[in-house]
Protein backbone atom coordinates (compact mmCIF):
# COMPACT_ATOMS: atom_id res chain seq x y z
CA UNK A 1 0.00 0.00 0.00
CA UNK A 2 1.34 3.51 -0.64
CA UNK A 3 -0.22 6.67 1.00
CA UNK A 4 -0.43 9.67 -1.62
CA UNK A 5 -0.77 13.06 -0.62
CA UNK A 6 -0.57 15.77 -2.94
CA UNK A 7 -2.87 18.32 -4.77
CA UNK A 8 -5.96 18.12 -7.01
CA UNK A 9 -6.02 20.43 -9.72
CA UNK A 10 -7.98 21.45 -12.52
CA UNK A 11 -5.24 21.89 -15.45
CA UNK A 12 -6.31 23.99 -18.56
CA UNK A 13 -4.33 24.47 -21.65
CA UNK A 14 -5.87 26.67 -23.54
CA UNK A 15 -3.87 26.29 -27.30
CA UNK A 16 -4.29 22.06 -27.00
CA UNK A 17 -8.07 22.57 -25.68
CA UNK A 18 -7.62 20.57 -22.76
CA UNK A 19 -9.54 21.06 -19.42
CA UNK A 20 -9.26 18.05 -16.50
CA UNK A 21 -8.79 17.12 -13.23
CA UNK A 22 -5.79 15.86 -12.10
CA UNK A 23 -2.90 17.92 -10.37
CA UNK A 24 0.23 15.48 -8.99
CA UNK A 25 -1.68 13.74 -6.53
CA UNK A 26 -4.39 12.96 -8.25
CA UNK A 27 -2.52 11.78 -11.36
CA UNK A 28 0.63 9.69 -9.37
CA UNK A 29 -2.50 8.25 -7.69
CA UNK A 30 -4.21 7.57 -10.26
CA UNK A 31 -1.18 5.98 -12.28
CA UNK A 32 -0.36 3.99 -8.74
CA UNK A 33 -3.87 2.23 -9.46
CA UNK A 34 -2.69 0.88 -13.10
CA UNK A 35 0.24 -1.07 -11.38
CA UNK A 36 -0.71 -2.09 -7.50
CA UNK A 37 -3.66 -2.38 -5.31
CA UNK A 38 -4.88 -0.55 -2.20
CA UNK A 39 -3.55 3.28 -3.13
CA UNK A 40 -4.96 6.10 -0.52
CA UNK A 41 -5.05 9.33 -1.23
CA UNK A 42 -5.38 12.52 0.75
CA UNK A 43 -5.67 15.55 -1.01
CA UNK A 44 -7.91 19.12 -0.58
CA UNK A 45 -10.68 19.71 -3.01
CA UNK A 46 -13.01 22.74 -3.93
CA UNK A 47 -16.27 21.89 -3.22
CA UNK A 48 -17.68 22.05 -7.13
CA UNK A 49 -15.25 19.40 -8.32
CA UNK A 50 -15.38 16.56 -5.28
CA UNK A 51 -17.95 15.05 -7.55
CA UNK A 52 -15.04 14.55 -10.37
CA UNK A 53 -12.50 13.60 -8.28
CA UNK A 54 -14.77 10.64 -6.75
CA UNK A 55 -15.93 10.00 -10.26
CA UNK A 56 -12.26 9.32 -11.51
CA UNK A 57 -11.28 7.42 -8.10
CA UNK A 58 -13.03 4.54 -8.51
CA UNK A 59 -9.66 2.09 -7.82
CA UNK A 60 -8.15 4.38 -5.56
CA UNK A 61 -9.39 5.24 -1.66
CA UNK A 62 -10.15 9.47 -1.42
CA UNK A 63 -9.59 11.40 2.03
CA UNK A 64 -10.74 15.29 0.94
CA UNK A 65 -10.68 17.91 2.88
CA UNK A 66 -12.49 20.38 2.05
CA UNK A 67 -10.55 23.94 0.60
CA UNK A 68 -12.42 27.22 -0.42
CA UNK A 69 -11.68 26.79 -4.28
CA UNK A 70 -9.65 23.88 -6.68
CA UNK A 71 -7.13 25.68 -7.77
CA UNK A 72 -6.44 25.94 -11.11
CA UNK A 73 -3.35 25.86 -13.47
CA UNK A 74 -3.85 27.49 -16.48
CA UNK A 75 -1.46 27.17 -19.79
CA UNK A 76 -1.54 28.92 -22.21
CA UNK A 77 0.38 26.13 -24.25
CA UNK A 78 1.88 22.92 -23.00
CA UNK A 79 5.16 24.58 -22.73
CA UNK A 80 4.57 27.64 -20.82
CA UNK A 81 4.73 28.32 -17.61
CA UNK A 82 1.36 27.87 -15.79
CA UNK A 83 -0.90 30.78 -14.47
CA UNK A 84 -1.71 29.35 -11.27
CA UNK A 85 -5.31 30.69 -9.38
CA UNK A 86 -6.15 31.72 -7.08
CA UNK A 87 -3.42 34.31 -6.93
CA UNK A 88 -2.88 34.36 -3.41
CA UNK A 89 -2.21 30.33 -3.41
CA UNK A 90 0.52 31.42 -6.93
CA UNK A 91 2.00 33.64 -4.06
CA UNK A 92 2.01 30.97 -1.32
CA UNK A 93 0.23 33.59 0.72
CA UNK A 94 0.39 31.66 4.62
CA UNK A 95 -3.34 33.00 5.12
CA UNK A 96 -4.71 30.25 3.30
CA UNK A 97 -2.29 27.65 3.67
CA UNK A 98 -3.67 24.39 5.32
CA UNK A 99 -2.18 21.08 6.55
CA UNK A 100 -2.53 17.36 6.44
CA UNK A 101 -1.08 14.90 8.47
CA UNK A 102 0.09 11.77 6.87
CA UNK A 103 0.89 8.57 9.04
CA UNK A 104 1.84 5.78 7.01
CA UNK A 105 4.41 2.66 6.08
CA UNK A 106 4.96 4.20 2.81
CA UNK A 107 4.19 7.67 1.29
CA UNK A 108 4.15 9.80 -1.86
CA UNK A 109 4.17 13.67 -0.80
CA UNK A 110 3.76 16.03 -3.39
CA UNK A 111 4.72 19.65 -2.65
CA UNK A 112 1.13 22.01 -2.74
CA UNK A 113 0.81 25.31 -3.56
CA UNK A 114 -2.67 25.73 -1.43
CA UNK A 115 -0.85 24.01 1.46
CA UNK A 116 1.26 21.63 3.00
CA UNK A 117 1.35 17.56 4.07
CA UNK A 118 3.32 16.64 7.22
CA UNK A 119 4.31 13.47 6.81
CA UNK A 120 5.72 10.57 9.37
CA UNK A 121 6.48 7.38 7.33
CA UNK A 122 8.83 4.48 6.88
CA UNK A 123 9.94 4.91 3.52
CA UNK A 124 8.76 8.17 1.73
CA UNK A 125 9.40 9.52 -1.72
CA UNK A 126 9.31 12.97 -1.79
CA UNK A 127 8.43 15.34 -5.19
CA UNK A 128 8.28 18.73 -3.85
CA UNK A 129 6.80 20.40 -6.83
CA UNK A 130 6.25 24.05 -6.99
CA UNK A 131 6.87 26.38 -9.69
CA UNK A 132 7.81 29.30 -7.46
CA UNK A 133 9.00 28.02 -3.79
CA UNK A 134 9.81 24.04 -3.44
CA UNK A 135 10.96 23.26 0.02
CA UNK A 136 12.71 20.52 1.86
CA UNK A 137 10.93 17.50 3.14
CA UNK A 138 11.67 17.72 6.63
CA UNK A 139 10.73 21.82 6.69
CA UNK A 140 7.47 21.28 8.17
CA UNK A 141 7.92 18.43 10.13
CA UNK A 142 8.00 15.32 7.94
CA UNK A 143 9.89 12.31 9.03
CA UNK A 144 10.68 9.24 7.08
CA UNK A 145 13.21 6.27 8.10
CA UNK A 146 14.27 6.08 4.62
CA UNK A 147 13.61 9.13 2.08
CA UNK A 148 14.06 9.51 -1.64
CA UNK A 149 13.46 12.73 -2.81
CA UNK A 150 12.54 13.26 -6.59
CA UNK A 151 13.24 16.77 -8.44
CA UNK A 152 13.19 18.18 -11.40
CA UNK A 153 16.34 20.35 -12.34
CA UNK A 154 14.72 23.76 -11.42
CA UNK A 155 13.37 22.55 -8.15
CA UNK A 156 16.43 21.12 -7.25
CA UNK A 157 18.68 24.17 -7.90
CA UNK A 158 16.02 25.99 -6.20
CA UNK A 159 16.21 23.28 -3.20
CA UNK A 160 20.04 23.02 -2.79
CA UNK A 161 21.78 26.23 -4.99
CA UNK A 162 23.33 24.05 -7.56
CA UNK A 163 22.71 24.37 -10.95
CA UNK A 164 24.46 21.10 -11.74
CA UNK A 165 22.15 17.87 -11.24
CA UNK A 166 25.21 15.61 -9.89
CA UNK A 167 26.17 18.48 -7.27
CA UNK A 168 22.37 19.08 -6.24
CA UNK A 169 22.13 15.46 -5.77
CA UNK A 170 24.97 15.45 -3.57
CA UNK A 171 23.20 18.25 -1.70
CA UNK A 172 20.47 16.24 -1.14
CA UNK A 173 21.99 13.20 0.38
CA UNK A 174 23.95 15.55 2.21
CA UNK A 175 20.43 16.80 3.64
CA UNK A 176 19.52 13.32 5.10
CA UNK A 177 18.01 11.35 1.51
CA UNK A 178 18.98 8.30 1.20
CA UNK A 179 18.24 8.78 -2.64
CA UNK A 180 18.11 11.72 -4.49
CA UNK A 181 16.49 11.53 -8.47
CA UNK A 182 17.05 14.75 -10.48
CA UNK A 183 15.25 14.83 -13.75
CA UNK A 184 16.42 16.56 -16.41
CA UNK A 185 14.06 15.94 -19.68
CA UNK A 186 15.22 14.87 -22.72
CA UNK A 187 18.52 13.83 -21.11
CA UNK A 188 16.91 11.36 -18.39
CA UNK A 189 17.65 12.02 -14.90
CA UNK A 190 20.74 12.06 -12.50
CA UNK A 191 19.87 9.07 -9.47
CA UNK A 192 22.53 9.45 -6.73
CA UNK A 193 23.10 6.91 -2.94
CA UNK A 194 25.90 7.11 -0.56
CA UNK A 195 26.92 4.55 -3.17
CA UNK A 196 27.32 6.61 -6.30
CA UNK A 197 25.60 8.49 -8.86
CA UNK A 198 24.47 7.08 -11.80
CA UNK A 199 22.31 8.49 -14.60
CA UNK A 200 19.39 6.72 -16.05
CA UNK A 201 18.13 8.14 -19.75
CA UNK A 202 15.31 9.33 -21.29
CA UNK A 203 13.18 7.32 -24.14
CA UNK A 204 12.56 8.07 -27.41
CA UNK A 205 8.94 9.02 -28.59
CA UNK A 206 7.09 9.91 -31.58
CA UNK A 207 5.49 12.86 -29.43
CA UNK A 208 4.96 14.52 -26.07
CA UNK A 209 2.64 15.53 -23.95
CA UNK A 210 4.63 17.13 -21.24
CA UNK A 211 1.52 18.04 -18.61
CA UNK A 212 1.91 15.69 -15.49
CA UNK A 213 4.87 13.99 -16.87
CA UNK A 214 6.45 14.48 -13.71
CA UNK A 215 3.81 13.29 -11.53
CA UNK A 216 3.76 9.84 -13.45
CA UNK A 217 7.57 9.34 -12.73
CA UNK A 218 7.47 9.60 -9.17
CA UNK A 219 4.80 7.26 -8.98
CA UNK A 220 6.75 5.05 -11.11
CA UNK A 221 9.74 5.53 -8.89
CA UNK A 222 7.52 5.51 -5.91
CA UNK A 223 6.02 1.74 -6.69
CA UNK A 224 9.38 0.50 -7.58
CA UNK A 225 11.63 1.55 -4.98
CA UNK A 226 9.12 1.59 -1.88
CA UNK A 227 6.84 -1.35 -2.84
CA UNK A 228 8.48 -3.24 -5.80
CA UNK A 229 11.80 -3.11 -3.91
CA UNK A 230 13.88 -2.34 -7.15
CA UNK A 231 17.12 -0.45 -6.54
CA UNK A 232 16.99 3.52 -6.80
CA UNK A 233 18.40 3.55 -10.55
CA UNK A 234 16.08 0.34 -11.80
CA UNK A 235 13.20 1.92 -10.13
CA UNK A 236 14.22 5.24 -11.98
CA UNK A 237 15.15 3.25 -15.17
CA UNK A 238 11.57 1.37 -14.95
CA UNK A 239 9.58 5.26 -14.20
CA UNK A 240 11.52 6.28 -17.24
CA UNK A 241 10.54 3.90 -19.47
CA UNK A 242 6.82 4.43 -18.29
CA UNK A 243 7.07 8.11 -18.35
CA UNK A 244 7.70 7.84 -21.96
CA UNK A 245 4.79 5.86 -22.68
CA UNK A 246 2.70 8.29 -20.85
CA UNK A 247 3.80 11.25 -22.95
CA UNK A 248 3.37 9.76 -26.15
CA UNK A 249 -0.30 8.15 -25.40
CA UNK A 250 -1.47 10.33 -22.44
CA UNK A 251 -1.96 7.05 -21.16
CA UNK A 252 -1.16 5.58 -17.67
CA UNK A 253 1.55 3.10 -18.24
CA UNK A 254 0.07 -0.75 -16.99
CA UNK A 255 2.54 -3.04 -15.95
CA UNK A 256 2.23 -4.80 -19.53
CA UNK A 257 3.61 -1.70 -20.72
CA UNK A 258 6.39 -1.73 -18.03
CA UNK A 259 7.85 -4.48 -19.25
CA UNK A 260 7.61 -4.63 -23.03
CA UNK A 261 10.38 -4.30 -24.90
CA UNK A 262 11.36 -1.66 -27.46
CA UNK A 263 12.05 0.86 -25.32
CA UNK A 264 14.76 3.11 -27.15
CA UNK A 265 16.85 5.18 -24.99
CA UNK A 266 18.05 9.02 -26.09
CA UNK A 267 21.76 8.99 -27.16
CA UNK A 268 23.07 12.10 -25.05
CA UNK A 269 25.86 14.05 -26.89
CA UNK A 270 28.14 16.16 -25.17
CA UNK A 271 26.95 19.80 -24.92
CA UNK A 272 29.79 21.33 -26.96
CA UNK A 273 28.32 19.00 -29.66
CA UNK A 274 25.21 20.21 -29.57
CA UNK A 275 23.85 22.25 -32.63
CA UNK A 276 21.55 25.02 -32.62
CA UNK A 277 18.41 25.07 -33.49
CA UNK A 278 17.38 28.04 -36.10
CA UNK A 279 14.12 29.49 -35.26
CA UNK A 280 12.42 30.51 -38.63
CA UNK A 281 9.61 32.88 -38.84
CA UNK A 282 7.86 36.01 -39.46
CA UNK A 283 8.07 38.62 -36.70
CA UNK A 284 6.12 41.51 -38.89
CA UNK A 285 3.68 42.08 -36.21
CA UNK A 286 3.52 41.37 -31.96
CA UNK A 287 1.21 37.94 -32.63
CA UNK A 288 4.30 37.13 -34.92
CA UNK A 289 6.61 37.94 -32.21
CA UNK A 290 5.08 36.57 -29.40
CA UNK A 291 5.30 33.40 -31.19
CA UNK A 292 9.08 33.36 -32.00
CA UNK A 293 9.39 34.76 -28.40
CA UNK A 294 7.21 31.33 -27.18
CA UNK A 295 9.07 29.56 -28.90
CA UNK A 296 12.94 30.62 -28.11
CA UNK A 297 12.24 30.08 -24.37
CA UNK A 298 11.12 26.95 -24.78
CA UNK A 299 14.03 25.84 -26.84
CA UNK A 300 16.35 27.55 -24.26
CA UNK A 301 13.80 25.94 -21.38
CA UNK A 302 15.12 22.58 -22.61
CA UNK A 303 18.58 23.55 -22.43
CA UNK A 304 18.91 24.27 -26.46
CA UNK A 305 21.32 26.01 -28.15
CA UNK A 306 18.74 28.69 -29.99
CA UNK A 307 19.95 31.33 -32.87
CA UNK A 308 16.86 33.73 -33.63
CA UNK A 309 16.95 36.20 -36.48
CA UNK A 310 14.97 38.18 -34.66
CA UNK A 311 16.98 37.83 -31.58
CA UNK A 312 20.22 37.74 -33.16
CA UNK A 313 20.14 39.61 -35.98
CA UNK A 314 17.07 41.68 -35.56
CA UNK A 315 14.94 43.90 -37.93
CA UNK A 316 16.06 45.59 -40.84
CA UNK A 317 16.79 45.96 -45.07
CA UNK A 318 17.27 42.80 -46.70
CA UNK A 319 20.45 43.12 -47.97
CA UNK A 320 21.68 44.01 -43.82
CA UNK A 321 20.51 40.53 -42.63
CA UNK A 322 20.30 38.40 -45.04
CA UNK A 323 24.21 37.45 -44.47
CA UNK A 324 23.69 36.94 -41.06
CA UNK A 325 20.52 34.97 -41.42
CA UNK A 326 22.08 32.73 -43.68
CA UNK A 327 25.39 32.68 -41.25
CA UNK A 328 22.93 31.38 -38.15
CA UNK A 329 21.67 28.88 -40.72
CA UNK A 330 24.54 27.47 -41.95
CA UNK A 331 26.15 27.12 -38.44
CA UNK A 332 22.55 25.40 -36.83
CA UNK A 333 21.60 21.55 -36.90
CA UNK A 334 18.28 22.10 -37.52
CA UNK A 335 15.11 24.56 -38.41
CA UNK A 336 12.04 25.22 -36.28
CA UNK A 337 9.65 26.68 -39.04
CA UNK A 338 6.91 28.94 -37.76
CA UNK A 339 5.03 28.39 -41.17
CA UNK A 340 1.80 30.58 -40.39
CA UNK A 341 1.24 33.30 -43.13
CA UNK A 342 3.59 31.33 -45.48
CA UNK A 343 6.07 33.91 -45.10
CA UNK A 344 8.51 34.44 -48.59
CA UNK A 345 11.40 34.45 -45.78
CA UNK A 346 10.48 31.60 -44.24
CA UNK A 347 9.75 29.70 -47.16
CA UNK A 348 13.11 30.55 -48.46
CA UNK A 349 14.81 29.59 -45.07
CA UNK A 350 13.16 26.34 -45.12
CA UNK A 351 14.19 25.98 -48.74
CA UNK A 352 18.29 26.90 -47.54
CA UNK A 353 18.21 24.78 -44.71
CA UNK A 354 16.90 21.46 -47.25
CA UNK A 355 19.72 22.59 -49.17
CA UNK A 356 22.15 22.02 -46.62
CA UNK A 357 20.63 19.20 -45.48
CA UNK A 358 19.09 19.94 -42.44
CA UNK A 359 15.91 18.72 -40.66
CA UNK A 360 13.23 21.05 -40.62
CA UNK A 361 10.50 20.85 -38.02
CA UNK A 362 7.34 23.28 -39.34
CA UNK A 363 4.97 24.52 -37.08
CA UNK A 364 1.53 25.34 -38.41
CA UNK A 365 -1.76 26.08 -36.84
CA UNK A 366 -3.89 28.18 -38.82
CA UNK A 367 -3.56 27.90 -42.42
CA UNK A 368 -5.74 26.07 -44.69
CA UNK A 369 -5.31 22.67 -45.67
CA UNK A 370 -4.19 22.68 -49.31
CA UNK A 371 -1.81 24.77 -48.51
CA UNK A 372 -0.35 21.85 -46.34
CA UNK A 373 0.08 19.33 -49.16
CA UNK A 374 3.12 19.64 -48.39
CA UNK A 375 4.28 15.81 -48.04
CA UNK A 376 1.54 13.96 -49.02
CA UNK A 377 1.55 10.48 -46.98
CA UNK A 378 4.96 10.96 -45.82
CA UNK A 379 3.91 14.39 -44.16
CA UNK A 380 3.91 13.68 -40.10
CA UNK A 381 0.68 15.16 -38.43
CA UNK A 382 0.33 15.31 -34.54
CA UNK A 383 -1.94 16.64 -32.20
CA UNK A 384 0.54 17.41 -29.39
CA UNK A 385 3.52 18.82 -28.72
CA UNK A 386 6.49 17.02 -29.82
CA UNK A 387 9.73 17.18 -28.41
CA UNK A 388 12.09 14.53 -29.21
CA UNK A 389 15.96 13.79 -28.93
CA UNK A 390 17.34 12.78 -32.33
CA UNK A 391 20.60 11.32 -33.22
CA UNK A 392 22.48 14.64 -33.53
CA UNK A 393 21.71 15.45 -30.10
CA UNK A 394 19.46 18.01 -30.87
CA UNK A 395 15.58 18.60 -29.84
CA UNK A 396 12.99 18.83 -32.28
CA UNK A 397 10.07 20.46 -30.78
CA UNK A 398 6.76 21.77 -32.64
CA UNK A 399 2.76 21.93 -31.59
CA UNK A 400 0.11 20.81 -33.88
CA UNK A 401 -0.76 19.61 -36.86
CA UNK A 402 2.55 19.07 -39.59
CA UNK A 403 5.96 18.09 -39.34
CA UNK A 404 7.16 18.99 -42.82
CA UNK A 405 10.12 17.11 -45.36
CA UNK A 406 11.20 20.03 -47.33
CA UNK A 407 12.42 17.38 -49.54
CA UNK A 408 9.16 16.45 -50.16
CA UNK A 409 7.66 20.11 -50.30
CA UNK A 410 9.76 20.70 -53.49
CA UNK A 411 8.88 17.93 -55.26
CA UNK A 412 4.71 18.13 -54.38
CA UNK A 413 2.10 20.26 -56.30
CA UNK A 414 2.03 23.16 -53.57
CA UNK A 415 1.15 25.87 -55.86
CA UNK A 416 -0.42 28.14 -54.17
CA UNK A 417 2.46 28.44 -51.55
CA UNK A 418 5.39 27.73 -54.04
CA UNK A 419 4.39 29.37 -57.57
CA UNK A 420 2.84 32.61 -56.31
CA UNK A 421 5.29 33.10 -53.52
CA UNK A 422 8.57 32.95 -56.06
CA UNK A 423 8.77 36.31 -57.70
CA UNK A 424 8.53 37.51 -54.26
CA UNK A 425 11.44 35.63 -53.10
CA UNK A 426 13.66 36.59 -55.62
CA UNK A 427 12.89 40.34 -55.31
CA UNK A 428 13.77 39.91 -51.72
CA UNK A 429 16.58 38.30 -51.73
CA UNK A 430 18.07 38.64 -55.43
CA UNK A 431 19.44 36.50 -58.12
CA UNK A 432 19.28 32.56 -58.02
CA UNK A 433 23.27 32.40 -57.32
CA UNK A 434 21.64 32.99 -53.62
CA UNK A 435 20.88 29.76 -53.46
CA UNK A 436 22.92 26.73 -53.03
CA UNK A 437 23.59 24.55 -55.40
CA UNK A 438 20.88 21.82 -54.77
CA UNK A 439 18.04 24.25 -53.70
CA UNK A 440 18.71 25.77 -57.28
CA UNK A 441 18.10 22.78 -59.05
CA UNK A 442 15.00 21.91 -56.63
CA UNK A 443 13.07 25.76 -55.99
CA UNK A 444 14.06 26.56 -59.48
CA UNK A 445 12.06 24.11 -61.25
CA UNK A 446 9.02 25.26 -59.07
CA UNK A 447 9.37 28.50 -59.47
CA UNK A 448 9.81 28.49 -63.01
CA UNK A 449 6.08 26.29 -63.32
CA UNK B 1 -21.01 33.62 -23.23
CA UNK B 2 -17.84 31.88 -23.49
CA UNK B 3 -15.48 31.55 -21.19
CA UNK B 4 -17.74 32.96 -18.23
CA UNK B 5 -18.00 31.12 -14.95
CA UNK B 6 -21.58 30.15 -15.67
CA UNK B 7 -21.12 29.36 -19.26
CA UNK B 8 -20.58 26.72 -21.42
CA UNK B 9 -17.49 25.68 -20.37
CA UNK B 10 -15.47 27.09 -23.91
CA UNK B 11 -12.52 28.77 -22.86
CA UNK B 12 -12.31 28.55 -19.08
CA UNK B 13 -12.37 25.72 -16.23
CA UNK B 14 -15.18 27.74 -13.94
CA UNK B 15 -17.70 25.41 -15.75
CA UNK B 16 -21.11 24.38 -14.80
CA UNK B 17 -23.68 25.51 -12.75
CA UNK B 18 -22.88 23.39 -9.74
CA UNK B 19 -25.81 21.58 -8.29
CA UNK B 20 -29.47 22.49 -8.56
CA UNK B 21 -31.25 22.70 -11.69
CA UNK B 22 -29.09 24.54 -14.56
CA UNK B 23 -30.47 26.90 -16.85
CA UNK B 24 -31.44 25.89 -20.42
CA UNK B 25 -29.11 28.17 -21.76
CA UNK B 26 -25.86 25.93 -20.16
CA UNK B 27 -27.27 23.08 -21.02
CA UNK B 28 -28.20 23.87 -24.81
CA UNK B 29 -24.78 25.80 -25.62
CA UNK B 30 -22.71 23.22 -23.42
CA UNK B 31 -19.93 22.21 -25.70
CA UNK B 32 -16.58 20.70 -24.46
CA UNK B 33 -13.81 18.33 -25.08
CA UNK B 34 -12.95 15.46 -22.68
CA UNK B 35 -10.84 12.19 -22.73
CA UNK B 36 -12.78 8.89 -22.64
CA UNK B 37 -11.60 7.58 -19.69
CA UNK B 38 -10.96 3.31 -19.43
CA UNK B 39 -11.38 3.10 -23.18
CA UNK B 40 -12.94 -0.48 -22.87
CA UNK B 41 -10.38 -1.81 -25.42
CA UNK B 42 -12.53 -4.36 -28.01
CA UNK B 43 -15.06 -1.70 -28.14
CA UNK B 44 -13.08 1.35 -28.83
CA UNK B 45 -10.61 0.04 -31.21
CA UNK B 46 -12.41 1.23 -34.91
CA UNK B 47 -13.52 4.34 -33.82
CA UNK B 48 -12.80 7.44 -36.23
CA UNK B 49 -12.51 10.44 -36.17
CA UNK B 50 -16.34 11.97 -36.13
CA UNK B 51 -18.03 8.66 -34.87
CA UNK B 52 -20.96 9.38 -32.44
CA UNK B 53 -21.40 7.96 -29.41
CA UNK B 54 -24.26 8.77 -27.17
CA UNK B 55 -23.89 10.23 -23.70
CA UNK B 56 -25.95 8.84 -20.56
CA UNK B 57 -25.78 8.20 -16.81
CA UNK B 58 -25.27 4.91 -15.49
CA UNK B 59 -25.77 3.05 -12.52
CA UNK B 60 -22.40 0.93 -11.64
CA UNK B 61 -21.90 -0.40 -9.05
CA UNK B 62 -25.93 0.21 -7.58
CA UNK B 63 -26.01 3.79 -6.26
CA UNK B 64 -22.72 5.30 -8.18
CA UNK B 65 -23.87 7.30 -11.21
CA UNK B 66 -21.34 7.58 -13.47
CA UNK B 67 -21.49 9.13 -16.97
CA UNK B 68 -20.90 7.18 -20.08
CA UNK B 69 -20.11 7.09 -23.76
CA UNK B 70 -21.72 4.13 -25.89
CA UNK B 71 -21.39 2.85 -29.35
CA UNK B 72 -24.44 2.75 -31.11
CA UNK B 73 -24.67 -1.22 -30.29
CA UNK B 74 -25.23 -0.06 -26.86
CA UNK B 75 -21.99 -1.12 -25.48
CA UNK B 76 -19.71 1.06 -23.00
CA UNK B 77 -16.50 2.67 -24.49
CA UNK B 78 -15.75 4.59 -21.78
CA UNK B 79 -16.55 6.89 -18.82
CA UNK B 80 -16.84 10.89 -18.96
CA UNK B 81 -15.07 13.15 -15.97
CA UNK B 82 -14.84 16.42 -17.67
CA UNK B 83 -14.99 19.51 -14.95
CA UNK B 84 -18.33 20.29 -15.87
CA UNK B 85 -20.00 16.46 -15.00
CA UNK B 86 -22.36 18.17 -11.99
CA UNK B 87 -23.62 20.14 -15.23
CA UNK B 88 -24.09 17.68 -17.58
CA UNK B 89 -25.53 15.29 -15.22
CA UNK B 90 -27.71 17.90 -14.46
CA UNK B 91 -29.10 18.82 -18.31
CA UNK B 92 -29.36 14.80 -18.87
CA UNK B 93 -31.48 14.81 -15.76
CA UNK B 94 -33.38 17.51 -17.48
CA UNK B 95 -34.07 15.74 -20.31
CA UNK B 96 -31.50 16.97 -22.32
CA UNK B 97 -29.41 14.55 -25.08
CA UNK B 98 -25.75 14.94 -25.59
CA UNK B 99 -23.40 13.08 -28.09
CA UNK B 100 -19.25 12.66 -27.67
CA UNK B 101 -17.97 13.06 -30.68
CA UNK B 102 -14.70 11.43 -31.58
CA UNK B 103 -11.97 13.52 -32.15
CA UNK B 104 -9.22 11.51 -33.41
CA UNK B 105 -8.56 7.90 -35.06
CA UNK B 106 -8.06 5.52 -32.13
CA UNK B 107 -4.57 5.06 -32.27
CA UNK B 108 -3.86 3.47 -28.76
CA UNK B 109 -3.37 6.68 -27.24
CA UNK B 110 -5.78 8.87 -25.12
CA UNK B 111 -8.76 8.98 -26.95
CA UNK B 112 -10.73 12.82 -26.78
CA UNK B 113 -14.08 13.39 -27.68
CA UNK B 114 -16.02 16.63 -28.17
CA UNK B 115 -19.46 16.38 -26.18
CA UNK B 116 -22.38 18.91 -27.24
CA UNK B 117 -25.96 18.59 -27.77
CA UNK B 118 -27.41 16.17 -29.62
CA UNK B 119 -28.80 17.60 -33.30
Amino acid sequence: MIHVVGGTYLEQCREQRWCELFGSGLRASLALAEIQRNVQFSTFIGGRQRGVLLAKSAKIQVHAIEAPQTVIFDYVHALARPDIRPDDYARGDGALRQSIDVKSDKVLRFGMVEGSAKVSARMATYDPQSPTAPVNFEENGSKADRLAVVANRHEAERLTGKALATDACKAILKNGAEVAVVKCGAHGCVVATSKGISTVPAYRTKKVWPIGSGDVFSALFANGWMEVGMSPKDAADRASRGTSHFVETVLFPSRRDLGRKGFVPLKQLPVRKHKKVYLAGPFFNFAQRWLIEEFRSALRQANLKVFSPFHDVGRGEAQLIYDPDIKGLRESGVVLACLDGLDPGTLYEIGYAHSLGLKVIAFVSGEHPEALKIGGNSTRRTMLFVSALDNKGVILMTTSLVTASPKIWLKSNAPVSTRALSPFLFKRFGNRSHWPERQRQGTLRVASE
Amino acid sequence: MSGSPSGSGRGDVEVGAGFGTPSTDVCGSLDIETNLNSPVRNVVQGLKRGDELEVVLHEEPPGRTVLVAKVSSGRIAGSLTPPSLDTIVNCIENGFQYVAVVLADVDGGVIRVRVRGRR
